[in-house]
């Protein structure tokens, strides 16, 4: 199973390099309330363009052709996703340092960012994952676009409600003020982790029974 | 001894259906699976590959269950499918880190062979490489692992007759090891003429008959003669009938009896496995239609 | 050992086989004790299949000329010329026997049969 998360991270070889440009570009021109879509996004980035490259290789038959089980296949793909997200959130560390030491601009990070990053990436794949499983290549474009805009919306959504909490204005906010940063964080975490999990018990169905490359 | 065993296999798609099929394939010998298009040669394959999920049957591969012990079989097989499923993007040294530990029994010495042999560079992009090239190159992979079974899906379809020779030379020369077991589909029969010891032939998504070639050889007859001799009983000794102006062409399903039926009356050569396949198709399907 | 397969011939690859390396023995090209070259070899060489090799040499086998051993292969028989005379004797009588049947058949006499043999024979000598 190690090997094929290697294999996925392997695959990317040069579009690392366009993800690392987004988040330096992005990561400079950051505002406080987007702190989370900057990680969030690479993560995402990096698993639809890695599943993009298997559906666009045909690479389902050649990774139902190795020795490893289809149980393997589905886990491997999610542990991926996992360390996606943790790049993401380096990426938003790495960048959080860098406008505060280097750019002397404080944007106010916290856990709950991470926390926030961590629900989103979750959540996005244990959305598009199974639909990534179900349609194939056939509506991968449908699925991408769908899990694409409901991130985007997530983000915003959460970032809302991060500005909400610490801010003041929005309805939802008040409700939340009331709860502390841990639990907020903490709650959402686990609800992406259920979700995610979830997801992945039904990939693995979806996939179980499934006629590779056909 | 079976490298594979298929019993009660069966498979529906919405507009193909596939069995239920028996089969066996013998260790250590080449195997050809032969059958016009459509006849369900790479749903086998799929099935055999735990790519594709049977409807009914069973599926035992070294003695043990497809797809339940699929990690462990397949560790023991070469796989070249019909179509590139390398990644295109990659250089072929950037597929074989990938590849190679997936196997543990990648053999690099014969990794580097291959690429030697076939012309290969490790820095080229597998996109850049033409479809004979590519085809090479799954064969490499293939053949590094350390496979004791090769499965390979119409591994000559599109290829110029060089390198189909190659192929044949390499496949041949793999047989020096009896352990070894070649499974390959393929519509171009000449390929197997000379270097495949058992046939499977399938059409319509059955087993015509699966056995070896030199039986084939000896009981099929080519009979080239005038049409006059075809009566109702001359006909029923035909497996399929090809008749023109200027006479008939038929296989007769028993060299014996056609001899004794036509001595010198025809001519009697001994059939290709393209003719085997072309009459026996061709005999189906005039059944069909007389039966309809 | 040179061996040579037609695939134009008619004739099995097989039996092109067999009469090749029964050519050589009984020629004494080879001589009893040599050691053929193993079925899976030979079937690489020529590339032709296992099975084809094989039926080859287990007729070769049947004809008492060559004993495989097995794990060490096939070599040529041991048995003296006049074992193989007897044999390639036994060959011929067969085929004699069986033009014999056929001539009463078509209701010749013996003699019209040695003389259809005689015959042939002149043909043959004055065409090679």
């Amino acid at each position: 199973m190690l090997n094929l998360v290697r294999k996925d991270l392997l695959v990317l070889r040069w579009h690392y390099l366009f993800v690392a440009l987004y988040a330096l570009l992005f990561g400079l021109l950051i505002t406080k309330g987007t702190f989370i879509l900057l990680g969030a996004l690479p993560a995402v980035m990096m698993l639809v363009m890695g599943s993009g490259l298997e559906l666009k290789n045909r690479s389902l038959v050649f990774v139902g052709s190795l020795p490893v089980t289809r149980g393997q296949i589905v886990r491997a793909r999610y542990a991926t996703a996992l360390v996606f997200t943790a790049a993401g959130i380096a990426v938003t560390v790495a960048m959080n340092l860098i406008n505060r030491y280097a750019l002397g601009r404080e944007h106010g990070f916290s856990g709950l960012m991470i926390a926030f990053i961590i629900g989103i990436v979750l959540f996005f794949s244990a959305i598009y994952l199974p639909a990534y499983y179900w349609l194939g290549s056939k509506g991968e474009h449908v699925a991408l676009g769908a899990a694409l805009a409901l991130i985007v919306l997530a983000g915003f959504v959460m970032s809302g409600v991060l500005g909400s909490v610490y801010g003041s204005g929005y309805e939802l906010g008040v409700r939340l003020r009331a709860w502390p940063p841990i639990a907020l964080g903490g709650l959402v975490v686990a609800v992406s982790v259920l979700l995610f999990v979830l997801s992945g018990c039904i990939s693995y169905r979806i996939v179980r029974r499934k006629d590779l490359g056909t | 001894m079976n490298a594979i065993e298929v019993r009660g296999l069966v498979k529906k798609y919405s507009s193909f259906a596939l069995g239920s099929l028996d089969l066996n394939v013998r260790q250590g010998y080449v195997t050809g699976l032969v059958g016009p298009n459509g006849a369900g040669k790479s749903t086998l394959i799929k099935l055999l590959m735990g790519l594709s999920a049977a409807g009914a049957g069973e599926i035992r591969i070294f003695g043990e269950q497809m797809p339940e012990q699929e990690a462990g079989i397949k560790a023991r097989i070469g796989f070249v499918s019909e179509e590139n499923t390398l990644y295109e993007h990659l250089s072929i040294d950037a597929m074989r880190s990938i590849y190679a530990p997936f196997y543990k029994r990648w053999d690099a010495q014969t990794f580097r062979d291959c690429l030697n042999r076939f012309e290969l560079s490790p820095r080229s992009r597998i996109r850049s490489l033409s479809k004979g090239m590519k085809m090479k190159l799954s064969l490499a992979f293939a053949l590094s692992g350390g496979a004791e079974l090769l499965i390979m899906d119409e591994p000559t379809a599109g290829l110029d007759p060089v390198f189909r020779r190659e192929m044949l030379e390499i496949l041949s020369g793999l047989m020096l090891d009896e352990n070894r077991t070649i499974l390959f589909s393929t519509h171009i029969t000449t390929d197997l003429d000379r270097i495949a010891d058992y046939i499977v032939f399938l059409d319509r998504g059955t087993v015509v008959f699966n056995e070896s070639k030199e039986d084939l050889f000896d009981r099929y007859a080519l009979i080239k003669g005038d049409k006059k001799w075809l009566d109702r009983d001359v006909r029923q000794a035909f497996v399929g009938i090809r008749e023109t102006g200027t006479g008939f062409e038929g296989l007769a399903r028993d060299r014996g009896e056609a001899i004794r039926m036509f001595g010198d009356g025809a001519i009697i050569e001994t059939p290709t496995l393209e003719d085997i396949m072309y009459f026996t198709v061709r005999g189906e399907r005039h059944r069909a239609e007389s039966r309809a | 050992m040179n061996i040579q397969i037609s695939n134009a011939s008619g004739e099995p690859i097989y039996s092109q086989i067999v009469g090749r390396v029964r050519g050589a023995i009984l020629s004494g090209e080879l001589a009893p004790g040599t050691m053929l070259p193993s079925i899976r070899q030979l079937a690489k060489d020529l590339q032709i299949s296992v099975i084809t090799t094989k039926r080859a040499y287990e007729e070769l086998e049947k004809e008492g000329l060559i004993d495989s051993v097995v794990g060490k292969g096939s070599f040529v028989s041991g048995a003296n010329e006049a074992f193989i005379r007897e044999q390639r004797l036994r060959a011929m009588e067969t085929k004699l026997l069986e033009a014999i049947k056929e001539g009463k058949s078509l209701g010749l006499s013996l003699e019209e049969v040695i003389g259809h043999i005689r015959l042939l024979d002149q043909e043959g000598e004055s065409e090679g």
